[in-house]
């Protein structure tokens, strides 16, 4: 071997490690950078010499930047976005219905239904008493002003979830068309590993973005690029190609959207989003609260039906058979005292015969403890008891799914950190091995310097 | 294992935002001194609160109603305490009469007069402007200072589309007064808009019907009548008759009565027909048998006198027995409320003591994080690098 190719193999070993310690800085640089894969230069020994028949490696060279992570790893913690999207999500607006049902403190809807049934009762006792039937109308009022409130609330959520929907579907065209993007740039850059990786990393990052959002499957092509599927099979991603969802009229409800293709638009496929933030939103919209307020709903149009049916059959102080007290209605969006009532107190009717006994009262009131709704086995107390305890429940079960998929989330991360994750002390060791190196490749160019000179010196 | 820097930080993290959490969630209690502040702290204990709070509004009506009772029937009590005080008076007049002379006999027949004024005035008894004795009918006064005869009286809903007169007749032969009502079922023209009758002032109602007499007149029960201007009635239109057997009473036979309990109705009131049953008849008649100076009469009135005094004695022991049941069930429900007040207590208030504990246990907890988290990164391998 020639003393110049003792000198190539110096230069080889300094840029060699001088690469490694640029790819230690990224390291370093990186350590809080969210989604980078700590990075590692391949050494690999250059060219060979044939001494006496025996062949000895010589020089080296980084073959390539190596990526370092567990594509296991990293599409667990995908599925587990999913789940965590879709719990956060779900969490917080079954938080807001929890408002709603809030009965921990007095004044909710249990208490006016409470005062409701024992006005009736005080008017029993006294059935021409002027101040008994103001007494009940203003109770009656804001009984049915708290239903209407109620399920004003409840609907101002569904609107709330639509307008999120609108907007977390915008962000999946976004992320899914960066998504292509890159598939793109992968697969033009081929095998130089350094560009690739930064892609990769963000790549990786972006499809977490996007099982947050909405469930999807993703398959990785031979050519580095990824393809993703929705739940459903549909594709969203293969490789540059990507597709936009949109909103359409619900068939159901013109006033809600389904979640379509944009070159398909008569498809719904809202079903297909089951998890992550879209799915928590079709099930807060089209599942949970439509139910607390068909619930709701139905305890109003049970309070008025019973009411009225009772109310007709009595007399009022003008001797006249009763006429509805609320206006009948089958929503408690619009349950409220009727006109008449709400404008002649007198309208009431209190009794039973037209002698002005306070018998039909009486019988107003037992209905806060007859059986009626659940097929005459809940009254009607019971009845909103047993939503407010529904509604607990749900938010307690998912809040503590909220726990229990953050901590799953931890431990992945912790053990994508384990293996992807920079160390510092790690990386100083590194440091200090490739600086070490490049010294002595330093050190060995000064000492074939030297051998030259000393043959140069021979030859003059 | 590889530790990454990162995995310090999160996990440094979590674990601070968990014990905040836990701290925060107890400072709220102990602030609030409750252990459920909204339903999903403890769904199940929620719904113990909300049906124990229904429960205790529902006793608390019903103690409502016991006080109501007790004071009607306390005054009930009273006044026909005092009425058999003056019947006593009344006896003793109607003992002595045949054994004075003439003058004293008409100072007896005046003390006798007198007093059943003052009973009569104790019969009208009225309690927050309801008659006592007037059945359900507490708006009427129920007994006359004279006797009146059998006859009807008409009348209407003042909310009624007809605006003609309306004219009650025939002769009411029952033995106690009654009040008919006629409901129109549909409108129309008089003599053909079909109606239904009750015969117990509209709880309970007849078959429809669309059969007038004489193209303007309805034909009510006990052969009593009513008769219409030509003219349109409306659906639901309300008229009545209320018919009076003869006698001294205009209330009616029902007796009041209150819920106490689930299901449990208390009557509390007594109907003056059954009370004072032939008692002014009876005064009355001996009234004139004194003025007239009829001892025979007198002593045969006796019995009378004697057989209404039972009849009230009768009535201020079902009183008695009455007020004894409320005060049972108000016993009774004084000790459920308690018991749901201690359950509904269990359920929602906190324990201030355990929850001070917990809060200095996690106090100490969140410092030894926080110094924990001071403590990242200090100890590092490049405090020994050169």
């Amino acid at each position: 071997m020639a003393i110049s190719g003792l000198l190539n193999t110096a230069k080889d070993a300094l840029l060699s490690h001088q690469l490694a310690i640029d790819v230690t800085g990224s390291n370093i640089a990186n350590v809080n950078t969210p989604g980078y894969a700590r990075q590692r230069a391949v050494f690999q020994s250059l060219g060979t010499i044939d001494v006496r028949g025996q062949v000895f490696q010589i020089g080296v060279d980084v073959t390539g930047v190596e990526r370092i992570y567990d594509s296991y790893l990293e599409a667990q913690i995908v599925g587990q976005h999913q789940l965590v999207g879709y719990h956060e999500t779900r969490a917080s607006f079954l938080a807001n219905v929890e408002t709603i049902f809030d009965e921990s403190g007095s004044g909710g809807l249990a208490d006016l239904l409470n005062r409701f049934w024992g006005d009736w009762q005080d008017l029993s006792a006294n059935p021409d008493g002027q101040v008994q039937r103001a007494a009940l109308l203003s109770t009656a009022q804001s009984l049915a002003a708290m239903f209407r409130n109620m399920s004003s609330g409840l609907k101002t959520l569904i609107g709330n979830a639509e307008q999120e929907i609108s907007s977390t579907v915008t962000k999946i065209n976004s992320i899914v068309s960066a998504i292509g993007d890159l598939n793109r740039r992968v697969v033009e850059t081929g095998g130089v590993e350094g560009d690739a990786n930064l892609m990769l990393d963000n790549r990786t990052e972006l499809l977490k973005s996007l099982a947050g959002l909405v469930d999807i499957s993703i398959v990785e092509s031979g050519d580095g690029s990824v393809k993703v599927f929705l739940s459903d099979g549909s594709l969203l991603v293969d490789g540059v190609m990507t597709k936009s969802l949109a909103l359409a009229p619900s068939g159901q409800d013109p006033t809600l959207s389904d979640i379509v293709f944009a070159d398909k638009t008569d498809e719904p496929v809202t079903g297909a989003a089951t998890k992550g933030k879209l799915g928590a939103l079709i099930e807060v919209r089209d599942r949970d609260i439509p139910r607390y307020l068909a619930e709701l709903d139905a305890l109003a149009a049970g309070i008025v039906n019973e009411v009225n049916t009772i109310h007709r059959a009595g007399f009022d102080r003008y001797r006249n058979t009763g006429i509805d007290f609320f206006t009948p209605v089958t929503q408690a969006a619009y349950m409220q005292v009727s006109a008449e009532v709400s404008g002649d107190v007198n309208r009431m009717a209190a009794s039973a015969t037209v002698m002005g006994d306070g018998e039909n009262a009486l019988a107003l009131a037992g209905l806060g403890e007859k059986g009626v709704l659940s097929g005459g086995m809940a009254t009607f107390g019971e009845y909103y008891t047993s939503i407010v305890g529904r509604v607990g429940q749900d938010v307690s079960d998912v809040n503590w799914s909220v726990t229990h998929q953050n901590n799953v989330m931890e431990r992945l991360t912790n053990m994508r950190e384990s293996v992807s994750g920079v160390s510092v002390d790690e990386e100083m060791i590194r440091l200090i091995q490739y600086q070490l190196g490049y010294n002595a490749a330093g050190k060995l160019c000064s000492v074939v310097d030297e051998m030259l000179q000393t043959l140069m010196g021979i030859i003059r | 294992m590889r530790v990454s820097d990162n995995m310090r930080y999160y996990s440094t993290i979590k674990n601070m935002n968990s014990l905040q959490e836990g701290y925060n969630a107890l400072l709220e209690k102990l602030a609030s001194q409750k252990k459920i502040n909204r339903p999903s702290d403890d769904p199940t204990g929620m719904m113990k609160v909300l049906n124990g709070r229904q429960t205790l509004a529902s006793l608390d009506q019903y103690r409502g109603n016991i006080e109501q009772g007790t004071a009607w029937i306390r005054m009930t009590d009273t006044a026909l305490s005092g009425i058999l005080d003056l019947l006593s008076i009344i006896g003793s007049a109607v003992d002595h009469y045949d054994m004075e002379d003439m003058a004293t006999q008409q100072i007896y027949a005046g003390q006798v007069r007198d007093t059943r004024d003052q009973i009569l005035s104790l019969a009208n008894s009225q309690l927050n402007g309801n008659h006592l004795f007037a059945g359900s009918l507490v708006g009427t006064e129920p007994f006359s200072a004279a006797p009146h005869e059998a006859g009807v009286e008409g009348g209407m809903g003042a909310r009624n589309a007809y605006t003609g007169t309306l004219v009650p007749d025939g002769v009411y032969m029952g033995a106690s007064n009654k009040t008919y009502v006629v409901r129109m079922t549909e409108g129309g023209t008089v003599g053909t808009a079909s109606y239904r009758i009750s015969q117990d002032g509209g709880k309970t109602w007849g078959a429809p019907s669309d059969a007038w007499s004489g193209g303007d007149t309805i034909l009510l029960p006990d052969d009593l009548t009513l008769t219409f201007d030509a003219g349109d009635v409306g659906e639901n239109d309300v008229f009545y008759v209320k018919a009076y057997a003869e006698g001294y009473y205009k209330g009616d036979d029902q007796s009041l009565s209150l819920p106490i309990g689930a299901g449990n109705l208390a009557a509390y009131s007594t109907p003056g027909s059954e009370a004072f049953a032939g008692l002014f008849e009876t005064l009355t008649a001996l009234i004139t048998a004194m003025e007239g100076h009829d001892a025979a009469e007198v002593e045969a009135q006796r019995a009378n006198v004697a057989a209404a005094r039972e009849r009230i004695e009768l009535a201020a022991s079902l009183c008695s027995t009455k007020q004894l049941r409320l005060e049972m069930a108000g016993d009774s429900l004084s000790r459920l409320d308690k018991q749901v007040t201690d359950i509904v207590a269990n359920a929602e208030n906190a324990d201030v003591t355990a929850l001070g504990m917990l809060l200095s246990m996690k106090e100490i907890a969140l410092k030894s994080t926080y110094a924990l988290a001071g403590g990242l990164g200090q100890n590092s391998i490049l405090n020994f690098l050169k």
